[in-house]
Order: C-alpha cells, then structure tokens, then sequence
C-alpha cells in the first residue's frame, strides 16, 4: 500500500530538477552530473559520447541505487580550456545531431521499402 | 589511444538498411554509429514506448474457478489496439479528471453467463466448457479494442477465435468492468509493444580462399562440417574450393571452433577465418505485439531518445549559466 507510484521511475515530480551538478573541490577540471528520472539509456549513451573526445580524461557513470531514479555522470577533462560542463554541452550537440541524421535515414529507408513491396 | 577516439565532437552519420519490413516484424540495419547508440535505442523501445494496456479491473460477478487477481492479470496482458491513440489520448496523471475520463482511459466491459450461452447450444454441447475469450469484452470506445492478429495476412489466413481468458462450467458467469490506460514499459511490462527487440553485431568475415583452395577437399568438407549445417557452406556447389558463411547470424558462435581446426590444417599454423564483431554495424530485430505498427515503435523510440536529450540539453544550459 505505500509502494512509490509506478510513473515516479521516470517522471520528475513537481519540485525536481532535470539535473543538478557539483564540480569536484579536490580533482582539477572535474565534475559530477547528477540526472534524476533518468538510467543506463542515457547514462551510457553520454560516457560514450564523452570519452570519444581527446579532451576528455575521464567519463563514467553509475546508477547509486536500484531504487534511487537518478543517474550520476562523472566527468574530467584535460585542461581547463573545457570544463566538464562544455564536454557535456558538446557530447548531448554531437549525439542530437546524430538521432537527427538516424531518424531522418530510417525514415527515408521505410518509406523506400514500402514503396517497393507496394 | 581508444578504439572511440575519432575526430573529436564529431558526430556519427549512421546510415539505416531496412532488410526486411512486414506489418509486425522488421529486421534493419544502422551501420557506422555504436553499441552505446544501438543499445540506448533497444532500451527505449522495450522501456518507453508509450502503449495502452487494461490497468483497472472491476469484478462484480465471478463464480468461476479462476481468482479475481488471476483474471485481472490476464486482462491487463492482453494487447489493446492503440491506432491514433497517442493523438488523442493523454496520461492519466496528467488529465484533469478525479479518477478517468474519456480524455485519458476507454472502458471495456465483459459479462458472460453459462446458462445464458447455453441456451442456444444443441443439446449435446450444453455441458462443454465454455471458454471466455478477449472477443467478449465490449469496448465503449470504436478505437480501442484487443488485438487479435498481428498483421492482416493473419487476419486473412486465420479464424479469429480470440485470446482465452476464463473457461467457466455450468452455473458459472464472470461479469467485470475494465478500464485502459495509457503507460510504458518501464512502469510493468505490460505495456511493452514489442514482443521481440533484439541487435546484434554484423559479422566481420574474411577467409584466406589460396589457403583453402590448398586444402584436400575432404579436408574443406570437414571445416565446413564442424559448424552445424547450413552455416558454412561453398561459394559455388560444382566448383567447391571456396567456402563461404551461409549464416551470418551464427558464425561468431563458431568462430573458436573454425580457427582450432584451420590452425592444424594450415602449414602456417595461422587461421584461415578471420571474424570479429562489429564495433560500428548492427542489426536490429524488431517484433511488434500488433498495438502499434512495427515501423512506429522504431521512430517513437528514436523520438524518445530526442526529446530526452533536449531536456538534457536545457538543463546543461541552465547549470551553465548559473556556474558562469
Ligand atoms: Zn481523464
């Protein structure tokens, strides 16, 4: 009877925010990214796209708690020229841009198929 | 330097293949993207995907042997036909309504009466059992019904007898009231749209052919024998010095046992296969339950994937600004 609602796996309630973030105080040009609601979907999607860049020194993430809704994205970077939130900034750029080219391509593809079978 | 190091901030081109495209079942091919990129997408469609499912069930009369939980987790199973749904219906949570309204759920009510059925059956088949399928329940609405085929070959070539739910005796009745809400994955698998999503990567293969055009052709025949048949097989049935992958599905599962024995035929001591997984090219495998078409599931779960991002994109944005 005091089960959570189901739809709090993955929706923010009312006062939540998307995302917090909190630079490390003792690890130069580091960070950590802490994504409420969200899991291995877009936690692993980002430390790939993150650690793709030379720039980049470290990327991770880890899910705390199977029962904590939050995803942690923890970030280092080479120099100080970009800071973990740059890094960020480009990895979610670079990977908009690439669901735009996968979207627009499966479309073309589909309606392609379908006109061939009729 | 890592296998992930390309040109930095670079984003991939992934180039889609479609394979092949039925009503319900799609098998595609996304080349030059990432594990990362298939795998987030595979999530999505099994996870968010939003679908309709039963969620409430309302029993008023049930004297059949079946408990009321069993019953209502059958109904809840049952795939329900969401054709222009995600248009018109909302989630219920977000709706403005005290419990549901036509805006966020449709009802479905089933009542079935033994003795009533019976009446109209012959004398020798009023004491069979009679079973209470997903074609008893009554939808208030026209769009909202239980599937029943997954694609209209089906519905050509089959009798439509419905999903089974309850058998009941005589004197047994069963008389419910469900309601159908709209949900994803990720709250109970119930709502999942797809009954099969799987990737996997393409095979890389090359074969040493002059090494293999050495061999005794008895010897080819072995190598092609220790995978089970119709994996391996020769390029050309007549000729028979080339040996080709038949199946490109199983190959890596017999690529340990094809290196050993090539290793021992070979006066080099190297392999004559070389296969790897790869990094870059998938080939996704995709079922549809018959609530929403094939094709769909794909382009909501690519869609789901944006819009997370974007929601990323503002919050980076947002700490940005502040940290500035
Ligand atoms: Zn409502």
């Amino acid at each position: 009877m005091n089960a959570p609602e189901r739809h709090k796996k993955y929706q923010l309630d009312d006062d939540e925010k998307r995302m917090t973030y909190k630079n490390d105080e003792k690890i130069p040009n580091a960070g950590t990214f802490t994504i409420n609601k969200e899991d291995h979907t877009v936690g692993n999607l980002l430390r790939m796209q993150i650690l793709r860049s030379p720039d980049t020194k470290f990327a991770g993430y880890q899910l705390p708690h199977p029962l904590m809704n939050e995803c942690r994205v923890k970030i280092q970077t080479t120099s100080a020229n970009l800071t973990p939130i740059g890094a960020f900034q480009r990895a979610i750029e670079d990977l908009q841009s690439e669901m735009d080219i996968l979207d627009r391509n499966f479309r073309e593809q589909v309606a392609k198929k379908k006109a061939e079978s009729g | 330097m890592s296998v992930y190091a390309v040109a930095s901030g670079r984003s991939r081109v992934p180039q889609v293949s479609v394979r092949d495209l039925e009503e319900n079942t799609m098998c595609f091919e996304v080349r030059d993207t990432d594990c990362s990129t298939a795998n987030s997408l595979r999530r999505v469609m099994v996870g968010e995907v939003v679908s309709m499912a039963i969620d409430l069930v309302t029993f008023e009369e049930n004297t059949s042997v079946v408990n009321d939980e069993i019953i209502a987790h059958r109904l809840g199973l049952v795939p329900i036909n969401d054709r222009d749904i995600r248009r018109r219906f909302r989630h219920t949570r977000d709706c403005d309504c005290d419990s549901h309204c036509d805006f966020c759920a449709a009802t479905l009510k089933l009542h079935v009466s033994f003795d009533d059925r019976a009446k109209d059956l012959p004398e020798h088949e009023k004491n069979n059992p009679l079973t209470v399928t997903t074609l008893d329940l009554v939808s208030d609405d026209p769009d909202v019904a239980p599937v029943h085929f997954v694609s209209k070959r089906e519905e050509s070539t089959s009798q439509e007898t419905g999903i089974a739910l309850v058998k009941l005796a005589k004197g047994q009745e069963l008389k419910l009231t469900c309601i159908a809400k709209l949900g994803c994955g990720k709250e109970h698998a119930k709502w999942i749209p797809v009954s099969k999503c799987v990737f996997r990567p393409v095979p890389e293969v090359t074969w040493d052919d002059a090494a293999v055009a050495e061999l005794a052709p008895t010897l080819r025949d072995a190598i092609i024998q220790v995978c089970p048949a119709g994996v391996l097989g020769y390029a050309d049935d007549r000729d028979r010095s080339k040996i080709e992958v038949k199946d490109e599905a199983a190959i890596l599962d017999f690529a340990d046992d094809i290196h050993a024995l090539t290793k021992t035929l070979n006066p080099t001591g190297k392999s004559m296969l070389f296969a790897r997984p790869s990094t870059t090219n998938f080939i996704f495998d995709v079922e549809s339950l018959g609530s929403i078409p094939v094709d769909d599931v794909v382009l909501c779960g690519i869609n789901e994937l944006k819009r997370k991002l974007t929601n990323l994109q503002l919050a980076v944005n947002e700490i940005a600004e502040t940290e500035a």
